[in-house]
């Protein structure tokens, strides 16, 4: 082994100045250690050619002292230059073939260590190890044998000063410039490090811990040994446990996959022992069951202490099985050895008249022991006195307390135990001392409620014998608490009874004493009140009498409804008969006679829905409905802008009018046919009014003639002049049409016929009617031809629109011919309002129908908060009926399938919600690609709602200057919502519309018409 | 996670926890820990480079390298990037691999012969390559062309000190060590190491507190030095040799984060550990050669052996992996 080479002759080295190392001596290979395999031999023979040609190639002299290469040009550069030491390089070379032929055929002996054999793998396989044998050889004889391996040795030691891909320099150029040191100047260099280095903040490889932290590995198949434990052992439960508590408990270190009551296979009796095997994953449940272990070890379970292992085997359940067995037969023994049983006293209920008693008896007893504290024994069999010791009775102070007898407890419980054992109770101090534990209280009851509750208990399977010891000064408050009933039932009932008194006082108010009230009130009962005023109703026209009565039946009916709404009360009022009045009139004292009653009836019955009861049989409920009060006085001050007719204007003349007005409006249906058919057209409905007013004067003053049979148009007028019953029309000119709408009765006829009478008469063909039909239609074909009349613009040159060819005309013309377009914008009379107050009922209606979804929602959100299906999208449900189709506005519009009433909302603008940069680009993106719509809605600053792609029909609403929508902006679970709201009653199949708002653009090429045709047209939407 | 102090106790304690072993897997042929010690990455002789992670001990994937064959992977400073040597055909470029998306980042080339020896420094982004063409070359991670090359004799290999400021080159054949500055690689080296004659040793290395230089062979056994007297330390004795295999090694043995223990690799089928802690030794750590403290027997061929940097973990390997941990983590 001495002789070993453990180095090889460096063929190649060449002298670096200073650096030279002198070679140790040039090896002769000898016979004896020169082993390789002959299959290497054969195999690298033609490689080994290859390897000289290339090495002879690569023989460059690199002289210069500063030299510029490219690597990648290496070998067109080595073939250009040539240099003298060739020639000598290639005789050494020719001597290593020599030296590398000899020493691959050579076999080695004593190779340094035996190969391991061939494992399968290489057998197998065909991976090109070639190099790496090469290696090999080379490791044992110190060889150069990579054979592909150019030899550089004889390059110069090069630095790079430049390399643009480090640091780039446009200057410098491209490629990376190389510098050598002259071969007589190499510089020396020192140590660079530092003794004491100070470590770097930077985390690196190579810093010194001195202590490490130990990963921790998952269990796998890649594991070795042993499954870590899983399962854990819990012993020490007593014979009875609540199953769920504990598995509650353990299943908080986690999921329990496997849980077994470990019997005793001889008695079958349970041994307080519990098996429990996590579930999940090996590591996982491993990892639970060593939280389970320290978590519940030595843990308080049910008064008990218990004790967790982990089960690293089946031993650990046997050994712990085992221990359990063999302490309860111990403790079976000890029971049998005692002759005489524990002293387990009768478990004594608290009995108040014993401890009564007893009290009675300790008291004289204790007459005779001053010295030391005596307390009295509830127990009934120990009639003794308890002395307190000394040392103790300085805590007790006189309080009340239960003593456990430490005897009975065989020393097994420590004060810990009991501490914890009576946690739930409010006692104040536990002292331990050798006679027993003293649980001393504040109060007498708590104390009693322990020893009720706790007395004759197990605490870890040792009955608890608790006595409860009360000190003389309480006696009298005690015996104040014990007449108080402390069961939960009779309290229960006490409740229940009060409750069931006030429910009773509701009954018997609403059921028995409101009807019996109103029954009182109604007037048929008083006939002398009857008589009083019927002297008073003679006078009036038999029209008013039966509208009296029929209000008072009115007011009655009312009083017996459950008026939820004062207001709504107000309503009948309008209902009393129009009268004009002169100021002293006696009809005038009945109606307000008659308004006092009622307000003395219906705030009555209002009071009577309510709780406060106090006495309700009075006119003083006056002051209370301020409303009704307000209402005896003139309800408007504003003096209408109207000419009077007859009177002077008065506050009293105008309440009249309000009330005619009311009144008419009450009476007469609103259709409109029933509207046309009662007022004729052509005729002002305010003249119409006044004429009204007119007549009923009269019938007021002349009473003598009976007037109100007749039509109220024609009744007469108190005026000198008769006043035209219709207004005069105006006749631009004369034709059937005109003269039939002029003549109205009998009357006019006759006029005509003498106004005519000089005319000569033109013979009719045929007749008559068609005649006048004809007539009607050709003065019809005129007017309508005089629409279609083009405007001189539009009007084509050659005379036929065809001629002209295609071309297209702007909207904005279009707009001014085309009749749709020029429809007038009237807001359409299409929901019915029958009286006001149908109209609040159908407001409120709808109030409570959102309320009562509202409520839904909500039952729904707390009956299951998890479900998103579940949850409800409030806007949908107040959705109005609408669909889209053609527009005259602009391509398609939304459209009202029924009648909306004002203030509703009417649908959600739904669509994307995206930022305000993805608007804007998104704006430019649909401008491009054609969409000239923009369904782009703002929210606020920096929210967009898009429903150009995906969005609800409420994008279809157009745009219009004067709209019947308004979009409002909502917050709905606190994110804002856009709604359309309708701002006045819509009709069925109108289109709905609304201001888009857009904001002027400055640029007027850019503005954009509009078309919706409102009379308040602004000609742009921006 | 908790930490544990590098003791004698806690070097005795260490058991193989996880075998990694693909079935009929090829040797080993390198390990290295990248810088936070979570990832482990080996290369083997079937031309795939496998990554296990050292928190979980999980294998994560194999990264196959076929057309090129890998040789001496070692992370980058980034942390799944690495770079390694190949040995295929004539193609001897250091290839820089992105593990995550398994692409490559750069190609190195310039060697002209098989690359033996492959070390990152642990500061900077410069490795250093020592190659069978007779050079050895440093270079940057950012640029394909070598920063500076000088010539050594074949069968070189380097070592960067903690500092990452030096190089040690070794040449078996010259029995030197030159310790080199890394600013100045062209320059002379500022001290030539001389080994005793008949020494061969697979791979030269510092100890991460920089007081010794540990020279490791799988055939002779293990010298100690300090690494800036330069003074022999002594040799680590009851070392068996290992047996060899086609394979070049490149490090049995290999030191504890804070330098103070020497886990090798044993001939004899387990890991030897010795302490070079005087306090363990019940001796001055003069000169004289160091006994072995314990055998941990585990693996039965632990032809490599690497300790992890940040992990109480270490590696060994031959044609399996074996990741040890201490008793008490189980």
């Amino acid at each position: 082994m001495s002789r070993r080479p453990y180095f090889a002759p460096n063929r190649y080295r060449k002298s670096r100045g200073d650096s030279y190392i002198p070679s140790r001596g040039t090896h002769l290979p000898s016979p004896e250690r020169l082993p390789v395999e002959r299959n290497h031999h054969t195999d690298r023979s033609y490689d080994r050619d290859r390897y000289f040609s290339q090495r002879d190639r690569g023989d460059a002299k690199y002289a210069s002292y500063s030299s510029k290469f490219n690597p990648r040009e290496q070998t067109s550069m080595s073939r250009t230059t040539s240099s003298s030491s060739t020639s000598v390089k290639s005789t050494s070379s020719s001597a290593t073939i020599h030296d590398s032929a000899s020493l691959s055929t050579a076999t080695s002996k004593n190779a340094v260590l035996q190969s391991p054999p061939l494992s399968k793998w290489e057998s197998d396989t065909n991976f090109d190890i070639t190099k790496w044998k090469d290696q090999k050889h080379l490791l044992h004889n110190g060889q150069l044998t990579d054979p592909n391996a150019i030899c550089m040795a004889d390059r110069p030691a090069i630095h790079a000063v430049y390399d643009p891909e480090v640091k780039k320099d446009e200057s410098k150029g491209k490629t990376i410039v190389y510098k050598s040191y002259p071969k007589d100047s190499v510089p020396k260099t020192k140590d660079p490090r530092q003794r004491h280095h100070q470590s770097t903040p930077k985390r690196h490889k190579k810093i010194p811990y001195k202590s490490l932290p130990i990963p921790k590995f998952l269990y796998d198949k890649n594991s070795v040994g042993p499954e870590p434990p899983s399962e854990i052992v819990i012993s020490g439960l007593g014979n009875l446990w609540n199953e769920t508590y504990l598995r509650n408990q353990v299943s908080s270190f986690g999921r329990i996959e496997e849980y077994d009551n470990i019997m005793d296979l001889s008695t079958g009796m349970l041994l307080g022992i519990v098996r429990v095997k996590f579930g999940g994953s090996i590591d996982k449940a491993s990892r639970c069951a060593q939280k389970a272990t320290d978590g519940l070890n030595n843990m308080t379970f049910e008064g008990k202490k218990i004790q967790a292992v982990l089960q690293r085997d089946s031993q650990t359940l046997e050994t712990v099985k085992k221990k359990e067995i063999t302490k309860r037969l111990v403790k079976q023994k000890k029971l049998e050895m005692k002759t005489a049983p524990a002293p387990t006293a009768p478990k004594a209920q608290l009995d108040a008249i014993a401890r009564r008693d007893a009290k009675r008896e300790l008291i004289k007893k204790q007459v005779a022991e001053q010295k030391a504290p005596h307390v009295k024994q509830s127990q009934q069999d120990t009639k003794e006195a308890f002395v307190i010791p000394n040392e103790i009775s300085k805590y007790v102070k006189g309080r009340p307390f239960l003593f456990i007898d430490r005897k009975s407890t065989y020393d097994k419980i420590s004060k810990d135990d009991l501490k914890d054992y009576l946690n739930r109770y409010d006692w104040t101090r536990i002292l331990e001392e050798p006679m027993g534990f003293f649980v001393v209280y504040n109060s007498p009851n708590e104390a009693r409620r322990c020893l009720r509750a706790e007395n004759g208990q197990r605490l870890r399977t040792i009955k608890l014998d608790i006595n409860l010891l009360l000190p003389e000064d309480y006696t009298i408050e005690e015996s104040k608490e014990e007449e108080r009933p402390a069961d939960p039932v009779e309290e229960a009932t006490l409740n229940l009874t009060k409750e069931f008194e006030v429910a009773l006082l509701k009954d018997i108010r609403t059921k028995i004493i409101a009807p019996a009230v109103l029954k009182c009130l109604n007037i048929d009962n008083y006939p002398n009140l009857k008589e009083k005023i019927e002297p008073v109703i003679p006078t009036l026209p038999l029209q008013s009498k039966t509208m009296l009565k029929e209000e008072s039946e009115e007011a009655k009916s009312y009083v017996s409804e459950v008026a939820d709404d004062v207001f709504s009360l107000q309503r009948v009022f309008p209902k009393l008969p129009s009268f004009k009045k002169k100021t002293d009139h006696p009809f005038k004292k009945l109606t307000k006679a008659k308004r006092t009653r009622k307000l003395d009836t219906l705030p009555l019955s209002y009071k009577l829905n309510f709780e406060d009861d106090e006495d309700t049989e009075s006119g003083t409920s006056r002051p209370e409905t301020p409303q009704l009060e307000e209402d005896g006085q003139p309800k408007r001050k504003k003096p209408k802008t109207k000419e009077p007719i007859l009177y002077s204007s008065s506050e009293e003349e105008e309440e009249e009018e309000e009330g005619e007005g009311e009144s008419a409006k009450d009476s007469v249906p609103t259709t409109p046919e029933a509207t046309q058919a009662s007022v004729k057209p052509n005729e002002p409905v305010e003249e119409l009014k006044d004429i009204e007013m007119a007549d009923v004067d009269t019938s007021a003053t002349e009473t003598d003639e009976d007037y109100s049979k007749v039509d109220p148009l024609h009744r007469p007028t108190v005026t000198d002049i008769p006043i035209p019953v219709y207004d005069e029309p105006l006749l631009d000119h004369l034709n059937l049409e005109a003269i039939k709408n002029v003549i109205k009765d009998d009357e006019d006829l006759n006029l005509l016929r003498s106004v005519l009478a000089s005319v000569e008469e033109t013979p009719i063909k045929g007749s008559v009617k068609y005649w006048a039909w004809k007539q009607r239609q050709i003065e019809i074909s005129n007017t309508t031809l005089k629409l279609e009349q083009l405007p001189e613009s539009l009007r084509n040159k050659t005379g036929a629109q065809r001629s002209e060819g295609y071309f297209k005309i702007q909207d904005e013309i279009k707009a001014e011919y085309l009749p749709h377009r020029k429809r007038v914008h009237d807001p359409l009379a299409t929901i019915q309002h029958e009286n006001e107050e149908n109209e609040s009922s159908k407001v409120q209606s709808s109030r409570v129908n959102r309320a009562n979804n509202r409520r839904f929602a909500y039952e729904v959100s707390n009956f299951n908060t998890e479900n998103e299906i579940l949850k409800l999208n409030q806007l949908n449900k107040r959705k109005k009926p609408v669909s889209f189709a053609r527009s005259a506005i602009h391509n398609w519009g939304l459209y009202a399938l029924e009648p909306i009433a004002a203030k509703e909302m009417i649908i959600e603008y739904v669509g994307e919600r995206i930022r305000q940069q993805v608007a804007e680009v998104r704006e430019r993106a649909y401008l491009k690609s054609g969409i000239g719509s923009s369904y782009l809605f703002r929210v606020d600053t920096d929210t967009v709602i898009d429903a150009t792609k995906k969005g609800g029909i409420a994008r279809f609403i157009n745009h219009c200057c004067v709209p019947s929508c308004t979009a409002k902006i909502i917050k709905v679970d606190g994110q804002k919502r856009i709604v359309i709201y309708a701002l006045r009653d819509i009709g069925a199949n109108e289109e709905l519309t609304y201001d888009y708002k857009f904001e002027r653009d400055e640029n007027d090429n850019e503005r954009v018409r509009c078309l919706c045709g409102a009379p308040g047209c602004k000609g742009y939407l921006n | 996670m908790s930490s544990v102090t590098i003791s004698k106790d806690l070097c005795t304690s260490f058991k193989v926890s996880k075998v990694f072993s693909h079935t009929e897997t090829p040797p080993i042929t390198s390990l290295d820990y990248d810088d936070s010690g979570q990832f482990l990455i080996s290369t083997s002789v079937d031309e795939c480079i496998q990554l296990y992670d050292i928190t979980k001990g999980k294998h994560v994937k194999p990264v196959y390298s076929k057309k090129y064959g890998c040789h001496l992977a070692k992370f980058t400073h980034n942390q799944k990037n690495c770079i390694y040597a190949s040995t295929k055909g004539d193609d001897n470029t250091i290839r820089y691999l992105s593990l995550s998306d398994n692409s490559y980042i750069r190609y190195f080339r310039g060697h002209k012969g098989f690359v033996n020896s492959l070390e990152v420094s642990p500061k900077s982004d410069v490795f250093v390559s020592a190659s069978l063409d007779h050079t050895t070359k440093l270079w940057d991670l950012r640029a394909s062309n070598p920063q500076a090359s000088i010539p050594s004799t074949a069968r070189s290999s380097v070592a960067f000190d903690p500092s990452g400021e030096v190089v040690a080159l070794s040449n078996v054949n010259e029995g030197v060590v030159k310790f080199l500055n890394v600013k100045m690689f062209d320059a002379e080296p500022f001290y030539v190491l001389q080994l005793p004659k008949g020494y061969q040793w697979d791979k030269v290395e510092f100890s991460n507190d920089s007081k010794f230089i540990m020279l490791s062979s799988s055939q002779y056994g293990h010298l100690l030095y300090d690494s800036f007297e330069f003074l022999e330390k002594g040799k680590l004795d009851g070392f068996t040799p290992i047996p060899q295999n086609e394979f070049a090694s490149n490090g049995c043995a290999s030191f504890t984060p804070d330098g103070k223990y020497v886990f090798s690799g044993n001939g004899l089928g387990n890991v030897c550990v010795w302490s070079l802690n005087p306090l363990d030794n019940n001796r001055q750590p003069v000169r004289g050669n160091f006994k072995p403290l314990a055998y941990l027997k585990g693996d039965a061929r632990p032809r490599l052996c690497l300790w992890n940097p940040c992990f109480a973990q270490f590696t060994t390997a031959d044609v399996s992996i074996s990741m040890w941990i201490p008793e008490e983590a189980n």
